[in-house]
């Protein structure tokens, strides 16, 4: 009897005891991490990077790098296997009080950005701290003046208040292009289709040759069919200028001839129809088991071995790809859906380290040179010269064993380090270049690729618009449902101008008015 | 006497104090957090520090029209559930017991709640798989000469996929606690009703049901709980833009709208006005079983 009351006592107090314990041990972490640097000169600055790879650590061969050249300790952190995930994490840590050092990702929206601000979770970085420490970066925004067009600094400010280091890729405004199967062409004996009516007759044959039609890469309804919404001149889905006024591509009188044509398009079969339901990698997977003649992509996915298309040619030898501009018009209009230069906020800070300016002016160097020096951009996408990689005539080639992306990941050489991002946020196009297209035929390849990508993109994406905010989500699945409706013929298409006052009804025509304001005041000086 | 039982259930109450601090400080201390839905939440303020704004965020939530064809997906899609869900789990149990040979029964029985624990993420891609124009089905279909159907973007079909899906994957996890309570019908019942020439499916209706009708009772009162919850993974990784008028629930709409506007000031008004709803359902389905037999026992 007694001892089992001695054995009751004694369990519950350890219980009680581990409970207590379990409790406690959390917190010291974040003590150690806010001390402020008012450590002694010779303990290195600790340095936050992030991966989305949790092999790599900080015995990565480009991590080495920095802390032997900037006497830094960089302490690296799994963030997330790709940007919303980044995006969700990073969000439940701000939540909890846990901001990290820097915030970068091209998917953080204005409005996210915005509410960072407002909730006092950024840190205000001094456009003359900028100017002091980044000269590298000061050039290279000079240098694309065409795009920052002098409102670098101004673009990201709130009350006067700079928050971010502004990031562009020059490469994203001519980004997508159309992709047909050239070994099909040829087998139905066709060039590649420069109009609507050449690509409808295309279509025709592929359906009867190789029972494969059109299928957009993506499940959204504005983005989908772009290359023929291009082909009257409207891009939905974005806000883009046409003759010196704002619009909305989706409510446009030109839509309906395009919902028109697309209508009469599936019917005769020649889209695929299970389109709604794709998303990116099922149709990609449509894509390289050939059941797709006519798509539209990025130009990486035609690259061979690392592109998205690449595991097409290890299903069907024969297969080849054509890039070329979108189809014509009956107007000559033509052109596919791209990306604004400035693909996001840029490079933020959190609040905590407006108490130390010393690490801040650190991260500032650091960033302006890593992301700038060619030697550095290097270093981050092949490794050592002579030891991981070797350049000859300009070209850059692997040495055995690294050739081998296992090996090469036991060394930390991946894609997947982010100091601040993949490659670098000061995008140079031509130092980029040469290191994403290693040899002299991609760079060619990229070369042509580049000149078949034209079109518009969304030219409002970084200004701040609430009453837009207040009602695009209501707007899209509004504009969604008649697309599918419209294309599938659900809803006759005489019932289009049905859908526009609709859509001006629920608060469109509030966000038209208000997106041709912010245009005229932010681009017409 | 009070003093002496006390004095010897002590260590019992010391074993609880772990369970119990855990159950306050985990459970009931976040709770004063809903005041979040009152406020404008700012971050870095806190909660103490952020501004009250009193309705302003269920105002919201009721003035907009399109809360209530979400609101009405939402009932539908928990109510279709329930009504075809419910019942089966039971079925299978009381059937399941009938068999005889015990490696048949406990190999069905495994089989039958394996799925419970497959992701949604996983389970729609199968689904889309096995559903998608050169799918399973649509093979069959094409085998016996129909026409296809594209059951993930027909909204007529969708609501029918997003229920037999469910119940197919949860109908066995659910019979395990109607197999526990079939096991506690007294045997001597049974036995009674075959020496006096009942057949089985009549001891299944006199003595089995009836020998359950408590659990039912507490397992639908508990389900009056989720009526709001439609199953946000399953149709967050199924839904499109095709079938978003019939399959937006409340969930998913404030999951885009928040992850847009990172609210979670309007996040925690919904989250209240779950709670009250279910609440609500709980007293009253409770009460009206007490009223239908004050002999079920009920869970208050």
């Amino acid at each position: 009897m007694k001892f089992s009351k001695v054995a009751a006592m004694f369990g519950c107090t350890v219980l009680l005891f581990t409970s207590i314990v379990g409790c406690s041990s959390g917190n010291n972490k974040e003590k150690a991490e806010s001390v402020p640097g008012n450590e002694q000169s010779s303990k290195p600055m600790e340095l936050e990077a992030w991966v989305s790879n949790e092999q790599i650590k900080s015995d990565a061969y480009f991590f080495q790098e920095i802390e032997k050249a900037f006497d830094v300790k960089i302490n690296v952190e799994m963030r997330g296997t790709g940007a919303q995930d980044y995006i969700d994490k990073l969000n439940v840590q701000i939540s909890s009080g846990d901001v990290p050092d820097w915030i970068n990702d091209q998917a953080i929206t204005v409005n996210m950005f915005d509410n960072y601000v407002k909730q006092g979770v950024l840190a205000e970085i001094p456009v003359d701290m900028i100017k002091e420490n980044m000269p590298n970066y000061m050039e290279w925004v000079q240098k694309y003046d065409n795009i920052f067009q002098g409102s670098a600094f101004s673009l990201f400010q709130r009350d006067g208040k700079n928050y971010t280091i502004p990031v562009a890729y020059p490469d994203l405004a001519q980004f997508c292009v159309m992709y047909y199967r050239q070994d099909w062409l040829d087998g139905i004996g066709a060039k590649v289709p420069e109009t609507l009516p050449e690509l409808e007759e295309v279509l025709v044959k592929f359906k009867d040759k190789y029972n494969a039609g059109y299928l957009g890469i993506t499940s959204d309804p504005t983005w989908a069919f772009s290359p023929i919404y291009g082909a009257y001149g409207i891009y939905p889905g974005m806000w883009t200028e046409k003759d010196g006024k704002i619009v909305r591509g989706e409510v446009e009188p030109q839509m309906k001839d395009a919902l028109t044509l697309l209508n009469k398009w599936y019917k005769m079969g020649l889209i695929d129809p299970e389109w709604v339901t794709l998303d990116f990698d099922r149709a990609i997977n449509k894509v390289v088991s050939s059941k797709v003649g006519v798509t539209w992509q990025n130009i990486y996915a035609g690259q061979e071995e690392t592109g998205a298309y690449a595991p097409l040619k290890n299903i069907d030898a024969q297969a080849e790809w054509a890039q070329a501009l979108g189809p014509k018009g009956p107007n000559g209009d033509s052109g596919i859906m791209q990306f604004n230069p400035i693909p996001g906020v840029g490079i933020m800070f959190g609040k905590h380290m407006e108490k130390d300016p010393e690490k801040m002016k650190k991260y500032l160097q650091i960033f302006d040179q890593v992301n700038t020096d060619m030697s550095w951009l290097e270093k981050r996408a092949y490794g050592e010269e002579g030891t991981h990689f070797k350049k000859e005539n300009g070209e850059y080639a692997w040495l055995s064993p690294y050739d081998k992306p296992d090996e090469r990941q036991k060394v930390g050489i991946v894609p997947e380090i982010r100091f601040p991002s993949l490659e670098s946020p000061f995008y140079d196009t031509e130092k980029e270049t040469l290191l994403t297209f290693p040899t002299n035929v991609e760079r060619e390849y990229k070369q042509n690729a580049q000149a078949a990508a034209s079109g518009k993109y969304d030219i409002l994406a970084l200004f701040p618009k609430p009453k837009w905010e207040e009602v695009s989500e209501k707007l899209t699945t509004l504009t969604n449902k008649a697309i599918i409706d419209f294309i599938s013929g659900k809803r006759p298409i005489s019932e289009f101008d049905d859908y526009v006052a609709e859509w001006k009804k629920q608060g469109g025509d509030k966000a038209l008015q208000e997106a041709q304001n912010i245009y005229d005041t932010a681009f017409k000086k | 006497m009070a003093t002496k039982s006390f004095k010897n259930y002590l260590p019992l109450f010391f074993m609880l104090i772990p369970g119990i601090i855990y159950f306050v400080l985990f459970c009931y201390v976040p709770m004063l957090g809903i005041v979040i839905a009152f406020k404008d939440y700012h971050l870095m303020e806190g909660i103490a520090d952020s501004p009250w704004v009193g309705m302003k965020y269920f105002n919201q939530l009721f003035s907009d029209p399109y809360f209530y064809t979400v609101l009405k997906n939402t009932l539908l899609i928990s109510l279709m559930k329930l009504f075809f869900g419910f019942p089966m789990p039971i079925l299978f149990a009381v059937l399941l017991n009938e068999i005889r040979l015990a490696k048949f029964k406990r190999f069905v029985q495994t089989a039958s709640y394996l799925p419970h624990f497959i992701s949604w993420i996983a389970l729609a891609g199968i689904l889309e798989s096995i559903l998608s124009l050169d799918g399973t089905v649509n093979s069959i279909f094409a085998f016996i000469g129909l026409d296809p159907i594209m059951f993930l973007s027909e909204p007529g079909y969708f609501r029918a996929v997003l229920v037999i899906s469910d119940i197919w994957k949860e109908f066995g996890w659910g019979a395990i606690i109607y197999f526990a309570a079939i096991a506690g019908v007294d045997n001597s019942l049974h036995e009674a009703a075959a020496i006096d020439g009942a057949t089985r499916l009549q001891r299944i209706r006199y003595i089995t049901l009836p020998g359950i009708a408590f659990m039912v009772v507490i397992m639908l009162i508990l389900s009056m709980a989720n009526i709001l919850n439609a199953g946000f993974d399953q149709i967050f990784n199924l839904y499109n833009s095709a079938v978003m008028e019939v399959s937006d629930i409340v969930d998913t709409y404030m999951y885009r709208v928040g992850i847009q506007q990172v609210q979670y000031s309007l996040s925690t008004a919904l989250g209240i006005f779950k709670s009250v709803v279910a609440l609500v359902l709980i007293v009253v389905t409770n009460r009206l079983a007490k009223k239908l037999d004050s002999d079920y026992s009920t869970l208050w």
